[in-house]
């Protein structure tokens, strides 16, 4: 008895160390949250609100009467087109570096990741002249085909170890039925590294949707903004707009937080049944 | 989310009173940027016309008008003038109601560092509005780069060969100046016989790089000191205080139980350099950098003096807040709201500031403005501050860049578009919103306000080390003729030889390594 | 990254077999050159060159540009303070990291969803981060101070990111809030992979609790700390927005990390050519170290 007594109370000690744990690291979340309904001046006291009185959506519906819906709309595009192409590119490459041992295939490997040394300040201004010239700045494309080559590098490398995780047997089963390299791909790889897709999916669009620097430099109209930009804007000169402010930052951060809540399974998942195996 | 937006076009499409009325009833909810009813300007406050400028209440204490007022107000008058029909797709409600549909076949992009929403740049759209009308063939497209990242867009699109026809311009301006990338207006200015002296000396001054005019000032601010009320007269002081002295006595005696008897702006290079710091050397008659651009003279007794005075209200007075490191403008108004920070210096903005961070304060019994204080035996002064408008080399359209220019600046137009600021023109003063007492310390002070570094290429690289310099000021780390002096060695050793070189246009060797 | 040798035979003529691969990777090649190696080619370009706003030519000034930065009386105080907050960032997030991904190796009730609110921090827009951190910092309306006064620990009214001694740990406690999921991730999904028989057999051996842990457990999870380390690195190295939305560098520079310094450097004193042999000179340090760094990992995987 004493030995199960114990057991539970260690038990009990245990999910009380993860619980205060994971109290605080939401903390600054919770924070968020409650200060994106309250009113200007209830920010401002001393001491904090910590929990709001009288909860306000006025901030919110402040948000969607201004250009908010349009920034979120371009946050969505540009993420959503990102990780699709992203994907895509990644998976040929992963599955040619995957199943074709070829020449410079590890240089390339490598070679991904050191470009990305390279401080995005710097890069940033010959990049900018590049859309320039091909006419792409202030278009989706110019932050699509940026986010995708900063995406590109790792989830190449997250692919190789999903796909070298799929037997090639049953690829070669059902090339055997008439179906093409690709085909074979299609119907029989990626299925089976779906988990794995998803691992790689939640990442590239997180990249996407996060992002601010090339975010601000790319896009000159108002209407092309994309979320973190635009909360950015609510910092005016001799003003900022908490409210507008701590509304945006909530609709910028609980689509993916509910994303990735239900999708963390199959990110841990992934991770485990390729890449961590190298 | 989007039929919500939608609709609320709709609405302000169809009726203009209804819509105004029906905003305003949303607004309402939200607690912030909306005005009190009773002093909402009328939609029709919005017209071009100077005497529609907004009501002194309105400007000094809305931050957001009806939205519906600046939009509806010039589509009407559209509709009227002939070939200028807004039938086409309806313009979203932030963007010029002229369209490019309507026959106009010239094409002029502006870029402003104020957001789409706020009352300022409804102030300017009225302006812009109002010079489409006259000018049939021109279409002015705006776009608004955020102001904390504005300079670095401008230089961004600089570097690339992309700017916009006219802007704002920013930190970066002598750079750009002396880059070539803008217009030199000497000529123009000439041509419409514009009339400099009405142009306050001090801000114009900071147009002209290397003796050539590159800009035009459309605001020119200075700062006065904010305190309250209730706060002073519970420490038993019935006056705001006049002279250094005083300022210090009464800092003194207000600052207890955590309530501070001055506050700092020191989380923002600019702040703290305009709003905080300059105010206090600028009244002693103390130079950052000699006039000739030669030498750095913050080792000269006349700047020691100021800046003493303002770090030992910090570090030997001790009635500072404690966040003053960091505090931006912002947590300054919420601070004063709250009434933890008895004193501070702003610009006439921060009246409707203040009240948003706390509704229950009034102006002129709960705070009020007074002159900022100064040695007795001196004379008033702050930083001066203000923005500037450039036309760029690289457009095509600098004809009608220019005609637009030439519209900003008659004292009406600069009155209007400066609204909700201050104008840089002493005859827009007397238009409203400007002729309210309000302004009084203001004006007081106009006259001995000037640019706390002068307009140069180096300016950028002294300014970074200048906040550098007041902030370690700021914490204590050394006494302000310490700074002073490492200062003036550091500017004149290493910061003004680099570009003395570029200034001779060798590219190259002339550096001491 | 399994890459054996390369199988592709020698022959005259490149058949579509052998050619395959490269059409697979082509696309991603592709976009990589375009959008990747010629910013880099062009800022190493740059780097060699006077380029700044003040003039529209830019002479060829050969190492003039690497000079000038070296001379730079901040220099070495940037690097020290890149290094610091790199290094501070990366531990900090790996062992708390590694702690939570040990409590949530085992399986209990409620795991997936301890799991998935841990990532919380991760997922959250760097500026949304800054924006909240800032606000929890602050010395008279922050949280912070209000749950560490009364323990009396600290100074009261505190100002974290307001005092240079305390302001480059206030940005790495942001930051390590911020990244500690991706390692609790990565690691957690590396001791998932690790196959229960080898457990087993430690336990038959009569190993226990730490004993696992630096005996089994570590040894399973190199490639997944090497991987995850250089990514971490790198990723912290390279951080820019956090600091940049928090401190801006400052106060009296005690944040001024590299990426601000060049960013300063390139579009505040719009001296890019400067800014460019920044960039270059640690692109290549850290390319370096980094490959010495894997090297060093992967010959000791190979003799264990």
């Amino acid at each position: 008895m004493t030995r199960s007594a114990t057991r539970r109370l260690a038990g009990l000690l245990f999910y009380a160390v993860l619980a205060l744990f994971t109290a605080v690291v939401l903390f600054p979340f919770y924070w968020l949250l409650a200060s994106s309904v309250k009113t200007q001046d209830q920010l401002f006291t001393i001491p904090p609100l910590w929990v709001p009185t009288a909860p306000t959506l006025g901030n919110f519906v402040r948000l969607f009467q201004g250009q908010f819906p349009t920034w979120f709309q371009n946050s969505l595009v540009v993420a959503v087109a990102t990780t699709v192409i992203g994907l895509t590119l990644a998976a040929l490459a992963a599955y040619a570096f995957s199943r074709f041992p070829f020449r410079g295939s590890r240089t390339l490997s490598t070679l991904f990741l050191f470009i990305q040394l390279f401080p995005v300040a710097v890069v940033i201004i010959p990049l900018f002249m590049l859309w320039t010239s091909l006419t792409l700045t202030n278009t989706y494309w110019s932050l699509i085909v940026t986010y995708l080559v900063f995406g590109l590098p790792i989830s190449t490398w997250l692919l190789i170890g999903f796909f070298n995780a799929v037997p090639v047997e049953l690829e070669e089963a059902a090339m055997i039925d008439g179906s093409s390299r690709l085909g074979a791909l299609w119907r029989v790889t990626l299925p089976l590294s779906l988990p794995g897709l998803a691992a790689t999916a939640i990442y590239v669009f997180l990249l996407a949707w996060n992002e601010f620097f090339f975010a601000l430099t790319f896009m000159n109209s108002t209407e092309m903004r994309t979320i973190p930009v635009g909360i950015e804007s609510f910092f005016a000169e001799h003003s900022v707009d908490w409210g507008l402010v701590m509304a945006g930052s909530v609709v910028a951060s609980v689509p993916v937080v509910v994303l990735f809540g239900l999708l963390s399974r199959y990110f841990i998942q992934g991770l485990t049944s390729g890449a961590v195996k190298g | 989310m989007r039929s919500s937006v939608c609709s609320r076009r709709r609405f302000v499409l169809m009726g203009g009173l209804a819509a105004a009325a029906l905003l305003q009833a949303c607004g309402g909810a939200a607690p912030t940027a909306v005005p009190k009813p009773t002093e909402a300007p009328k939609p029709a406050a919005a017209a071009p016309a100077p005497s529609g400028t907004p009501t002194a209440g309105a400007a000094a204490a809305s931050t957001t008008a009806p939205p519906a007022g600046s939009a509806t107000a010039p589509a009407a008058a559209a509709t009227q003038s002939a070939g200028a029909a807004a039938t086409t797709a309806p313009a979203p409600a932030v963007i010029p109601t002229y369209t490019r549909a309507a026959g106009r076949s010239i094409q002029l992009k502006y870029w402003s560092q104020l957001q789409p929403e706020t009352q300022r740049w409804k102030d300017n759209l009225v302006v812009i509005n109002s010079f489409m009308e006259k000018n049939p063939d021109i279409y002015v497209t705006t776009e608004h780069p955020a102001f904390a990242d504005f300079d670095t867009k401008l230089v961004t699109a600089a570097r690339a060969g992309t700017p916009p026809d006219m802007s704002e311009v920013a930190d970066s301006f002598p750079q750009l100046a002396k880059g070539g990338y803008l217009v030199q207006l000497d000529p123009f200015v000439q041509d419409i016989k514009l009339d400099l002296k009405d142009y306050y000396a001090g801000k114009l001054s900071t147009c002209y790089v290397d003796q050539k005019l590159y800009a035009l000032p459309i605001t020119a601010d200075c700062r006065a000191l904010f305190y309250n009320v209730k706060l002073l007269k519970d420490a038993g002081v019935e006056q705001p205080p006049k002279s250094w002295d005083e300022l210090v006595d009464v800092a003194k005696k207000v600052t207890k139980n955590g309530v501070y008897g001055w506050g700092v702006q020191g989380g923002n290079q600019g702040f703290m350099i305009c709003e905080q710091f300059s105010a206090f050397f600028i009244q002693n008659d103390g130079q950052i950098i000699s006039d000739d651009q030669k030498k750095a003279m913050t080792d000269q007794p006349e700047w020691i003096t100021g800046a003493t005075f303002w770090q030992e209200l910090t570090t030997k007075h001790k009635v500072t807040q404690p966040s003053a490191a960091t505090d931006d403008q912002n947590a300054m108004y919420a601070l004063f709201a709250q009434g933890k920070v008895a004193m501070f210096p702003s610009g006439p903005w921060g009246r409707p500031n203040v009240i948003d961070a706390n509704k229950n304060l009034k102006f002129g019994e709960d705070f009020n403005v007074s002159v900022l204080p100064y040695p007795r035996d001196k004379h008033p002064g702050t930083c001066q501050g203000g923005w500037l408008q450039s036309i760029w080399s690289a457009s095509k359209v600098q004809d009608a860049a220019k005609k637009l220019l030439a519209h900003y600046h008659t004292p009406e137009n600069i009155a209007q578009e400066a609204a909700s600021s201050m104008p840089t023109r002493a005859s827009s003063t007397k238009f409203k919103p400007f002729n309210d007492p309000w302004y009084d310390p203001y004006w007081q002070t106009m006259p001995f306000a000037r640019a706390p570094v002068p307009t140069m290429a180096a300016g950028a690289e002294i300014g970074t080390a200048l906040y550098k310099l007041l902030q370690s000021m700021l914490l204590g780390q050394q006494t302000a003729e310490q700074a002073g002096k490492t200062f003036a060695q550091d500017v004149n050793t290493r910061i003004l030889p680099k570009y003395a070189s570029s200034d001779a246009g060798s590219g190259c060797g002339c550096l001491t390594v | 990254m399994s890459a054996p040798a390369p199988v592709v035979p020698r022959g005259r003529w490149v058949t579509y077999r052998q050619l395959y691969p490269y059409l697979l990777v082509a696309p991603a090649l592709c976009v990589l050159a375009l959008v990747l190696l010629y910013p880099f080619v062009d800022g190493v370009w740059i780097s060699f060159h006077e380029d700044t706003l003040m003039s529209q030519s830019r002479p060829f000034v050969g190492l003039q540009n690497y000079r000038t930065v070296f001379a730079i009386p901040q220099f070495g105080m940037v690097l020290r303070i890149s290094l610091t907050w790199t290094l501070g960032s990366v531990l900090g997030e790996a062992v708390l990291g590694g702690a939570v991904a040990v409590a949530l190796n085992r399986p209990f009730r409620g795991r997936g969803v301890f799991r998935a609110l841990l990532l919380v921090p991760w997922v959250m827009p760097p500026v949304v981060t800054a924006v909240i951190w800032r606000w929890l910092y602050h010395a008279e309306f922050g949280v912070v101070n209000q749950l560490l006064e009364p323990l009396g620990l600290f100074p009261p009214k505190e100002n974290w990111l307001g005092d240079p001694n305390t302001a480059l740990w206030a940005v790495i406690a942001a930051n390590v809030w911020r990244g500690f999921p991706f390692w609790m991730t990565m690691i957690l999904a590396g001791m998932q992979a690790i196959d229960p028989e080898i457990y087993e057999a430690a336990r038959v051996d009569g190993a226990r609790g730490w004993q696992l842990l630096c005996y089994v457990t570590l040894p399973n999870l190199r490639i997944v700390l090497t991987i995850t380390s250089i990514l971490s690195f790198v990723g912290n190295f390279n951080n820019f927005t956090l600091i940049y939305a928090m401190t801006e560098g400052g106060p009296v520079d005690s944040t001024k990390i590299l990426p601000i310094f060049i960013w300063e450097n390139a579009f505040k004193f719009t001296r890019f050519g400067e800014a460019a042999a920044l960039a270059t000179f640690f692109a290549v340090v850290m390319a370096i170290a980094i490959l010495v760094y894997a090297r060093a990992l992967r010959l000791r995987s190979r003799d264990a």
